[in-house]
This record gives structure tokens, C-alpha cells and sequence, in this order.
């Protein structure tokens, strides 16, 4: 008896161990991995789901140096009412189950962005195999044909376009936007959202994929696009510059000097009293000298340029600012998410109307400029 | 006399702790406060010690008995019996809730294409076979647990803060929908989770001492408030408003963890963490469920009735609701009002009985 009962117990944990966690399992050969991930709407009003699908064999041949030859990735696209019912009509031209869990970039389209991207957010988040963090980019043209580009320094271009963004945001030309941080600014309705701008350009006969300044989708509606210098303006009030260089007149000689961004911080301070707020930017940056052509170091000089990269930076925002008024109207810096921080009760007042106020108020940019470091040289060259 | 063992108080105190944040960390959404939810999480908390004193005070007036045997010595044989099965009932339909939150998570989040009705039971069979070792064996596997959910909420507290993606002034504004939106946020953050403490009533005359089960219960429940309080702040500081939208919140900003692309993707690691809380704070409904039923019954061991019991739990787990939303809709709107009577109305009501008659009589 005693027996019967170890043998029974033996054979249910035997089942548990033997077949348990198969329920519904993929193998990796079954499995189409998408690296990157388009969205674009057709002119019938249709959903096209683009996506980059990583061929496993030809990365690892190709890594040998030899064999392979084939395209490391496949590109297919498929058309849907929804994203989901576009996904599922993958089916229909792919042999394996396509796998977003590793997905590394989704770039949405101009004609979708124009028409509204409040239809295709959702499943990003609703759904468990898409991930939040993920960077967002708005695509000049189709989405699909920045994913055909094929990689020049990388195999997998999807994932040279998320190398590519982390190396512009350093300068400042274009912002990294994850996902998450796109749903929580168009859910929270008072920053406007602004996604990096990438589109194809032609190098050397060559194509590759640009990343530089930001679409601005306002209401989830592309409102306009921020250039290069509009981008910057627009980071230098957030505090997101990391890096860059700004290139600055030295002295009275007219000799040119470059300064490269260390540090930046930013803080918008709102004042309130009677009447409009009043919005105070104060920009921190501290710079080391990275180049000058030949003139005098002197305390002249260096304050000057100092003063000059201020005169920039500050310029560099007034152009933001009124691109973000005049023709965007949209709030893209955040200062009504700054009074509604500080002063509820007057946000509670201006809300409705604040895409009007936003572009009557006042807003005084500060800008405090140093320059710390002078690199291995302590005076240009000067043939005496 | 049903169960002859006997916890710690350190064991109670880990009890207490775990079934706290047990569930509570992955299902806490915002309340009606929105943004000042945590403030609401303040007062709520302070409502729960207040509980604790009245269990307390209750097991002074009544020492070594459960809520369900001094019930009828309060109110009368038969009406006592009936609350008593009242309050059976309770226990037996917050464990298929605990069930469920956790089925439901696993469906949604981990495993979509598995029924839960796989989570329920597996979930079940393992919690019956917790209770059948009555509360010793649940005091050890709670002092396992308490250290882990412990040190995953702080890792991935301090993960989440390493990868960038809190920013503290989404806590601001302050109080901008009133004050009234906080008090009603704190009533749904009362009933879920800290006076469901109740159940312990059931659990505290088994503490070998009574002096140091209290002072164990004050530090779990403060302990846990703490933490619940760190892990509120910490998703409103990632999502601010936004919060509201999502159904499992502390899910999803563990996924945002990614710090130089080496780690992330560490939430199948916290899931298992998470559901050895589930199945303390299951396994506590079950033992209330199964030592009441034995007491108001008489019978002289409740083992027997654990297994049908957790199968009761796990299929009405799979019935309470037809889908996520239904369950929320239950957990916001009605949980914290059908739930007040039991969690905390009657046990003061019989509090203060008992404390009018000791006047009395003494």
C-alpha cells in the first residue's frame, strides 16, 4: 500500500515535470523576430503594417566572413482596417508567427501622422508582446521606406537607426522619445508631444536614414516639423541638450571658435500675478574650448565668446519659440504643464483657451554660459 | 479545538507584511484622487493601525479565541452563528479574488493563450496543500517570503530610478481636485488592502505571545505602508494622470527598466516573487475559510475541508467576473462598501459591546 502511494505520487510528478510549460510554446525557428516595426495609412484609408524581420541564418554566416551573401533581413508589409487586423494579415505572406517582443524601433508614417495616430497607439500599449520603451520616430513620406533602407554600418537597419538616434541626440538635433513618453504627454494634453524626425537621403550614391529635428503631433495630428536649430531651441528650454558644438565669433578678429557643450540645465519658472503668467527661462551650459582659430586668449576674448554662446543659445530658442506660436501654436515646452504645476487654480482658467494664451505670454530666456576647459593648448598657434 | 499550533510573532509579523503587499503592489491603480492618490494611501494606511488596535483589543477582551468563536459570546448563540457564516463567506470570496487578480494577470500580461482557470487551480491545489500544514508551516514559508517581496520592491524600485524614468514633479499639482477626492480615494485604498487585515483576527490568538503579536502586527502594518506608499509615489512619479489608463501599472514600469541595454526585461523574475505573495495571501483567506467553517461547525480538525474549499475558491475565481473590466468596475465601486461592514463596522461594533460590558460587570 505504502508503496502504491510513492509510485502514484512518482508518476504525477513525473507528468508536472514531463510536460509542464509546453502549453503554448514557440520555438525559434518557428518564430519570425521583428526587429523594426513601420505604420503607414494607404490612400484607401487602410492601415499598412510594415516590419523588418531579422533572418537569423545569414547574421551568423555573415559574422564568419564568409557564405551567407543573402540579405540579412526580410521587409514585408500587410494592410488592415486595424494595426492588429494588419498584423494577422502577415499570415497570408509569411510562413512563421511574427515576434514584436524584441522590436526596436516603430516609425509612424506622414499621411498616418496627418490623419491621426490616435487609431494605431493603442495596441503598443495594450497589447503583452509590444514594449513601451521603445523610441518613436515620425518618418518624411512613408514609414516603409526608411525601414527598406539597408544598413550600412550595421546588417539589421532597424537597429542602426536606434544606434543612430542615440548618437544625434548627444548634439541636440533631434530628441530620443520613447514610446511610454509619447502616450503620457498626448494623454496629459498640455505638452505637446514632439517625435524625432528620419528620412531618407542620398550620400555618396548611397541611401541612408537621417535623423534630425522633431514632428510636432499635436491633438494626435502632425502640426509641423521642427528643423535642426528649432529642435535645439526647443531642448536647450526642456534641459535635454547633452552635448554639441556651437561655433562662435572670437574677439573683435572675426577668427572663429568652437565651443563644445558639456553640461546643460534648463528650468522654466513661472511667475504669476495679475493678468498672464510670465515665463522665465534660465539656461544653464558650460563649455570647453574645442577649436579656435588663431587669436589672443584673453579675458576680453573669452568673455566675449561666452557672451556670444548665450546670444546663440538664446537665439536658438526665440526661433523655437516662435515657430511653436506663430506657426505651429502648439505648446511644445511644457510651460503650461509648469503653471499648471505651480498655480492650479489660474491653469484651470486658461486651459481651455491656452493654445491662444500660449502665444500671447511673455517668456524672458536667461542664459548663464561658461566655459571651463581649454584642452592641451594653452594659446592658438601664432607663427611668431 | 482545531488548530493546536503556534507562529512567532516574528512569523506574524511577516504574515501580516506579505499579505499586505502581497496582491496590493500589482492591482493599486490610482484612486479617485488621481495625482494625490498618495495622500489618499496616507490616511488609508492610518485607518489600518487603527483596525490593528481594534483586533488587538478584542483579543484582550477574548484571549486565545477567533473572531468567529467570540462572535456568538457577543451577540447570542444563533445571531452569532449566522455573522459568523457571514463573515465565512467574506474570507472564502476575498481568497477567489486574490485568485483571480493573479489569473487575470498571468492571462493578460504573461501567458494570453493559457485559460486562467489554469492559474486558479494551480494556484488552489497549492494553497490547500499550504493550509493542510496549519499556521506553523505558513508562519516559516511567509518569513521566506517576506525577505524577497521585500528586496524586489526595493531592486526595482532603484532599477526603475536608475533607468530614468521617474520625473517627481508629475506629483505636482498638489490637492488640485479637493480635498473630498482624497478621502473617497483613501476609503477604496482602506478597504483594499489594509483592513483586510481582518482576517488576521483569525490568526492572532495563535501568536505565543500576545504583547509581542501586537507590536509584530503595528510594525507589519506600518511596514507595509511604507512600502506601498514608496511603490505609489514611484508610479505616479513615471506616469503621472496617465496611470489611470492602465490595469496593471507596477507591471508595466517594471518592463521600462532598462539600463544600458543590459538590464531589462527582468519581469519574469519579479511575476515569480509576486505570486509566492499571492500565495500567502490566498493561502490566509483559505486558513480563515477553513478554521471558522471548523469552528462554527464544531468539527474537531479542519483539514478536511481545505481541499474542497480551495476548489470552491478557484472555480468561483473563474466565475465572480466575466472579464478584467468587470473586475475592476467590482474592486473600485463596490469592493471597499460591501466589504466595510466586515472589515471594519462590525469588529468595532464589537469592540465597544465588549468593552461596555467588562464596565459592567467589573
Amino acid at each position: 500500500m505504502f508503496y502504491l502511494k510513492k509510485a502514484v505520487v512518482m508518476v504525477l510528478v513525473a507528468v508536472i515535470v514531463l510536460t509542464g510549460g509546453c502549453g503554448n510554446k514557440r520555438e525559434l525557428n518557428e518564430l519570425a523576430i521583428v526587429l523594426g516595426t513601420a505604420v503607414d495609412l494607404t490612400q484607401d484609408d487602410q492601415i499598412e503594417v510594415t516590419v523588418q524581420i531579422v533572418k537569423p541564418g545569414e547574421i551568423s554566416s555573415g559574422a564568419q566572413g564568409g557564405g551567407g551573401g543573402g540579405e540579412p533581413v526580410v521587409i514585408i508589409s500587410s494592410r488592415g482596417r486595424t494595426v492588429f487586423d494588419a498584423i494577422r494579415n502577415f499570415t497570408t505572406v509569411s510562413s512563421k508567427k511574427l515576434f514584436f517582443s524584441h522590436n526596436q524601433v516603430v516609425i509612424f508614417g506622414e499621411d498616418l501622422m496627418k490623419g491621426g495616430v490616435q487609431q494605431v497607439i493603442d495596441i503598443f500599449e495594450r497589447d503583452h508582446e509590444f514594449r513601451t520603451e521603445v523610441p518613436l520616430f515620425a518618418a518624411r513620406g512613408r514609414a516603409a521606406e526608411i525601414l527598406e533602407v539597408p544598413g550600412s554600418e550595421e546588417k539589421i537597419s532597424a537597429i542602426e537607426i536606434k544606434k543612430e538616434l542615440d548618437t544625434v541626440r548627444h548634439p541636440g538635433w533631434a530628441d530620443k522619445v520613447t514610446f511610454h513618453e509619447f502616450v503620457r504627454k498626448y494623454d496629459g494634453r498640455i505638452v505637446v508631444p514632439v517625435v524625432p524626425q528620419i528620412r531618407r537621403v542620398e550620400v555618396n550614391g548611397r541611401t541612408h536614414t537621417k535623423i534630425s529635428g522633431m514632428a510636432v503631433i499635436k491633438g494626435g495630428r502632425l502640426a509641423g516639423w521642427l528643423d535642426e536649430t528649432e529642435t535645439r531651441g526647443l531642448l536647450w528650454v526642456q534641459g535635454r541638450i547633452r552635448g554639441g558644438i556651437i561655433p562662435v565669433k572670437a574677439g573683435g578678429s572675426g577668427a572663429e571658435a568652437s565651443m563644445e557643450v558639456k553640461k546643460a540645465k534648463a528650468k522654466i519658472i513661472p511667475e504669476t500675478g495679475a493678468g498672464l503668467p510670465v515665463f522665465r527661462v534660465q539656461t544653464e551650459v558650460e563649455s570647453n574650448l574645442g577649436e579656435a582659430e588663431p587669436f589672443q586668449l584673453t579675458e576680453q576674448t573669452i568673455e566675449a565668446m561666452k557672451r556670444e554662446q548665450a546670444d546663440i543659445i538664446k537665439k536658438e530658442v526665440a526661433t523655437a519659440l516662435k515657430k511653436a506660436r506663430e506657426e505651429l501654436k502648439a505648446d511644445i515646452f511644457g510651460f503650461g504643464e509648469t503653471l499648471h504645476r505651480a498655480e492650479p487654480r489660474q491653469w484651470e482658467e486658461l486651459k481651455t483657451d491656452w493654445d491662444e494664451y500660449f502665444q500671447d505670454v511673455e517668456v524672458r530666456i536667461s542664459v548663464k554660459s561658461e566655459l571651463r576647459n581649454f584642452g592641451d593648448k594653452n594659446r592658438p598657434t601664432i607663427p611668431r | 479545538m482545531p488548530e493546536k499550533g503556534k507562529t512567532t510573532a516574528f512569523q506574524f509579523f511577516c504574515l501580516v507584511s506579505v499579505f499586505l503587499f502581497g496582491s496590493t503592489t500589482i492591482m493599486m491603480s490610482l484612486t479617485a484622487a488621481g495625482r494625490d492618490s498618495w495622500i489618499s494611501m496616507v490616511l488609508a494606511g492610518a485607518g489600518g493601525m487603527v483596525l490593528v488596535l481594534v483586533i488587538t483589543g478584542l483579543a484582550v477582551s477574548f484571549p486565545g479565541l477567533t473572531i468567529i468563536e467570540y462572535i456568538p459570546k457577543i451577540f447570542g448563540a444563533f445571531p452569532g452563528k449566522l455573522i459568523g457564516l457571514l463573515y465565512l463567506w467574506y474570507f472564502l470570496h476575498l481568497g477567489s479574488l486574490v485568485l483571480r487578480n493573479y489569473g487575470e494577470l498571468m492571462s493578460t500580461v504573461v501567458m494570453p493563450e493559457t485559460a486562467p482557470g489554469v492559474f486558479h487551480v494551480s494556484l488552489a491545489i497549492v494553497i490547500a496543500y499550504l493550509v493542510y500544514h496549519r499556521v506553523e508551516v505558513m508562519g516559516r514559508l511567509s518569513e521566506l517570503v517576506f525577505p524577497l517581496s521585500i528586496g524586489v520592491t526595493i531592486l526595482t524600485s532603484l532599477l526603475i530610478i536608475l533607468s530614468g524614468v521617474t520625473d517627481l514633479r508629475n506629483i505636482l499639482p498638489v490637492f488640485e481636485h479637493g480635498i473630498k477626492k482624497v478621502i473617497l480615494g483613501s476609503i477604496t485604498l482602506a478597504g483594499f488592502p489594509y483592513l483586510e487585515t481582518i482576517l488576521f483576527a483569525m490568526i492572532f490568538p495563535y501568536i505565543n505571545s500576545a504583547d509581542k503579536g501586537k507590536k509584530a502586527f503595528l510594525a507589519a502594518v506600518i511596514i507595509s505602508w511604507i512600502a506601498l506608499l514608496m511603490i505609489m509615489i514611484q508610479n505616479i512619479t513615471i506616469f503621472g494622470d496617465h496611470i489611470i489608463t492602465l490595469t496593471f501599472p507596477r507591471f508595466y514600469s517594471i518592463r521600462l527598466i532598462s539600463i544600458g541595454n543590459f538590464i531589462e526585461r527582468i519581469e519574469p523574475v519579479i511575476l515569480g516573487v509576486w505570486i509566492m505573495g499571492g500565495v500567502v495571501k490566498a493561502g490566509i483567506c483559505l486558513y480563515a475559510f477553513g478554521l471558522g467553517a471548523a469552528q462554527v461547525l464544531g468539527l474537531k480538525d479542519f483539514r478536511s475541508l481545505i481541499l474542497p474549499a480551495a476548489l470552491i475558491m478557484a472555480a468561483m475565481a473563474d466565475l465572480l467576473f466575466k472579464n478584467t473590466f468587470e473586475m475592476q468596475r467590482f474592486a473600485v465601486d463596490i469592493y471597499p462598501f460591501y466589504a466595510f461592514p466586515f472589515q471594519f463596522a462590525l469588529p468595532l461594533l464589537m469592540l465597544v459591546i465588549a468593552r461596555l460590558r467588562r464596565r459592567k460587570s467589573g
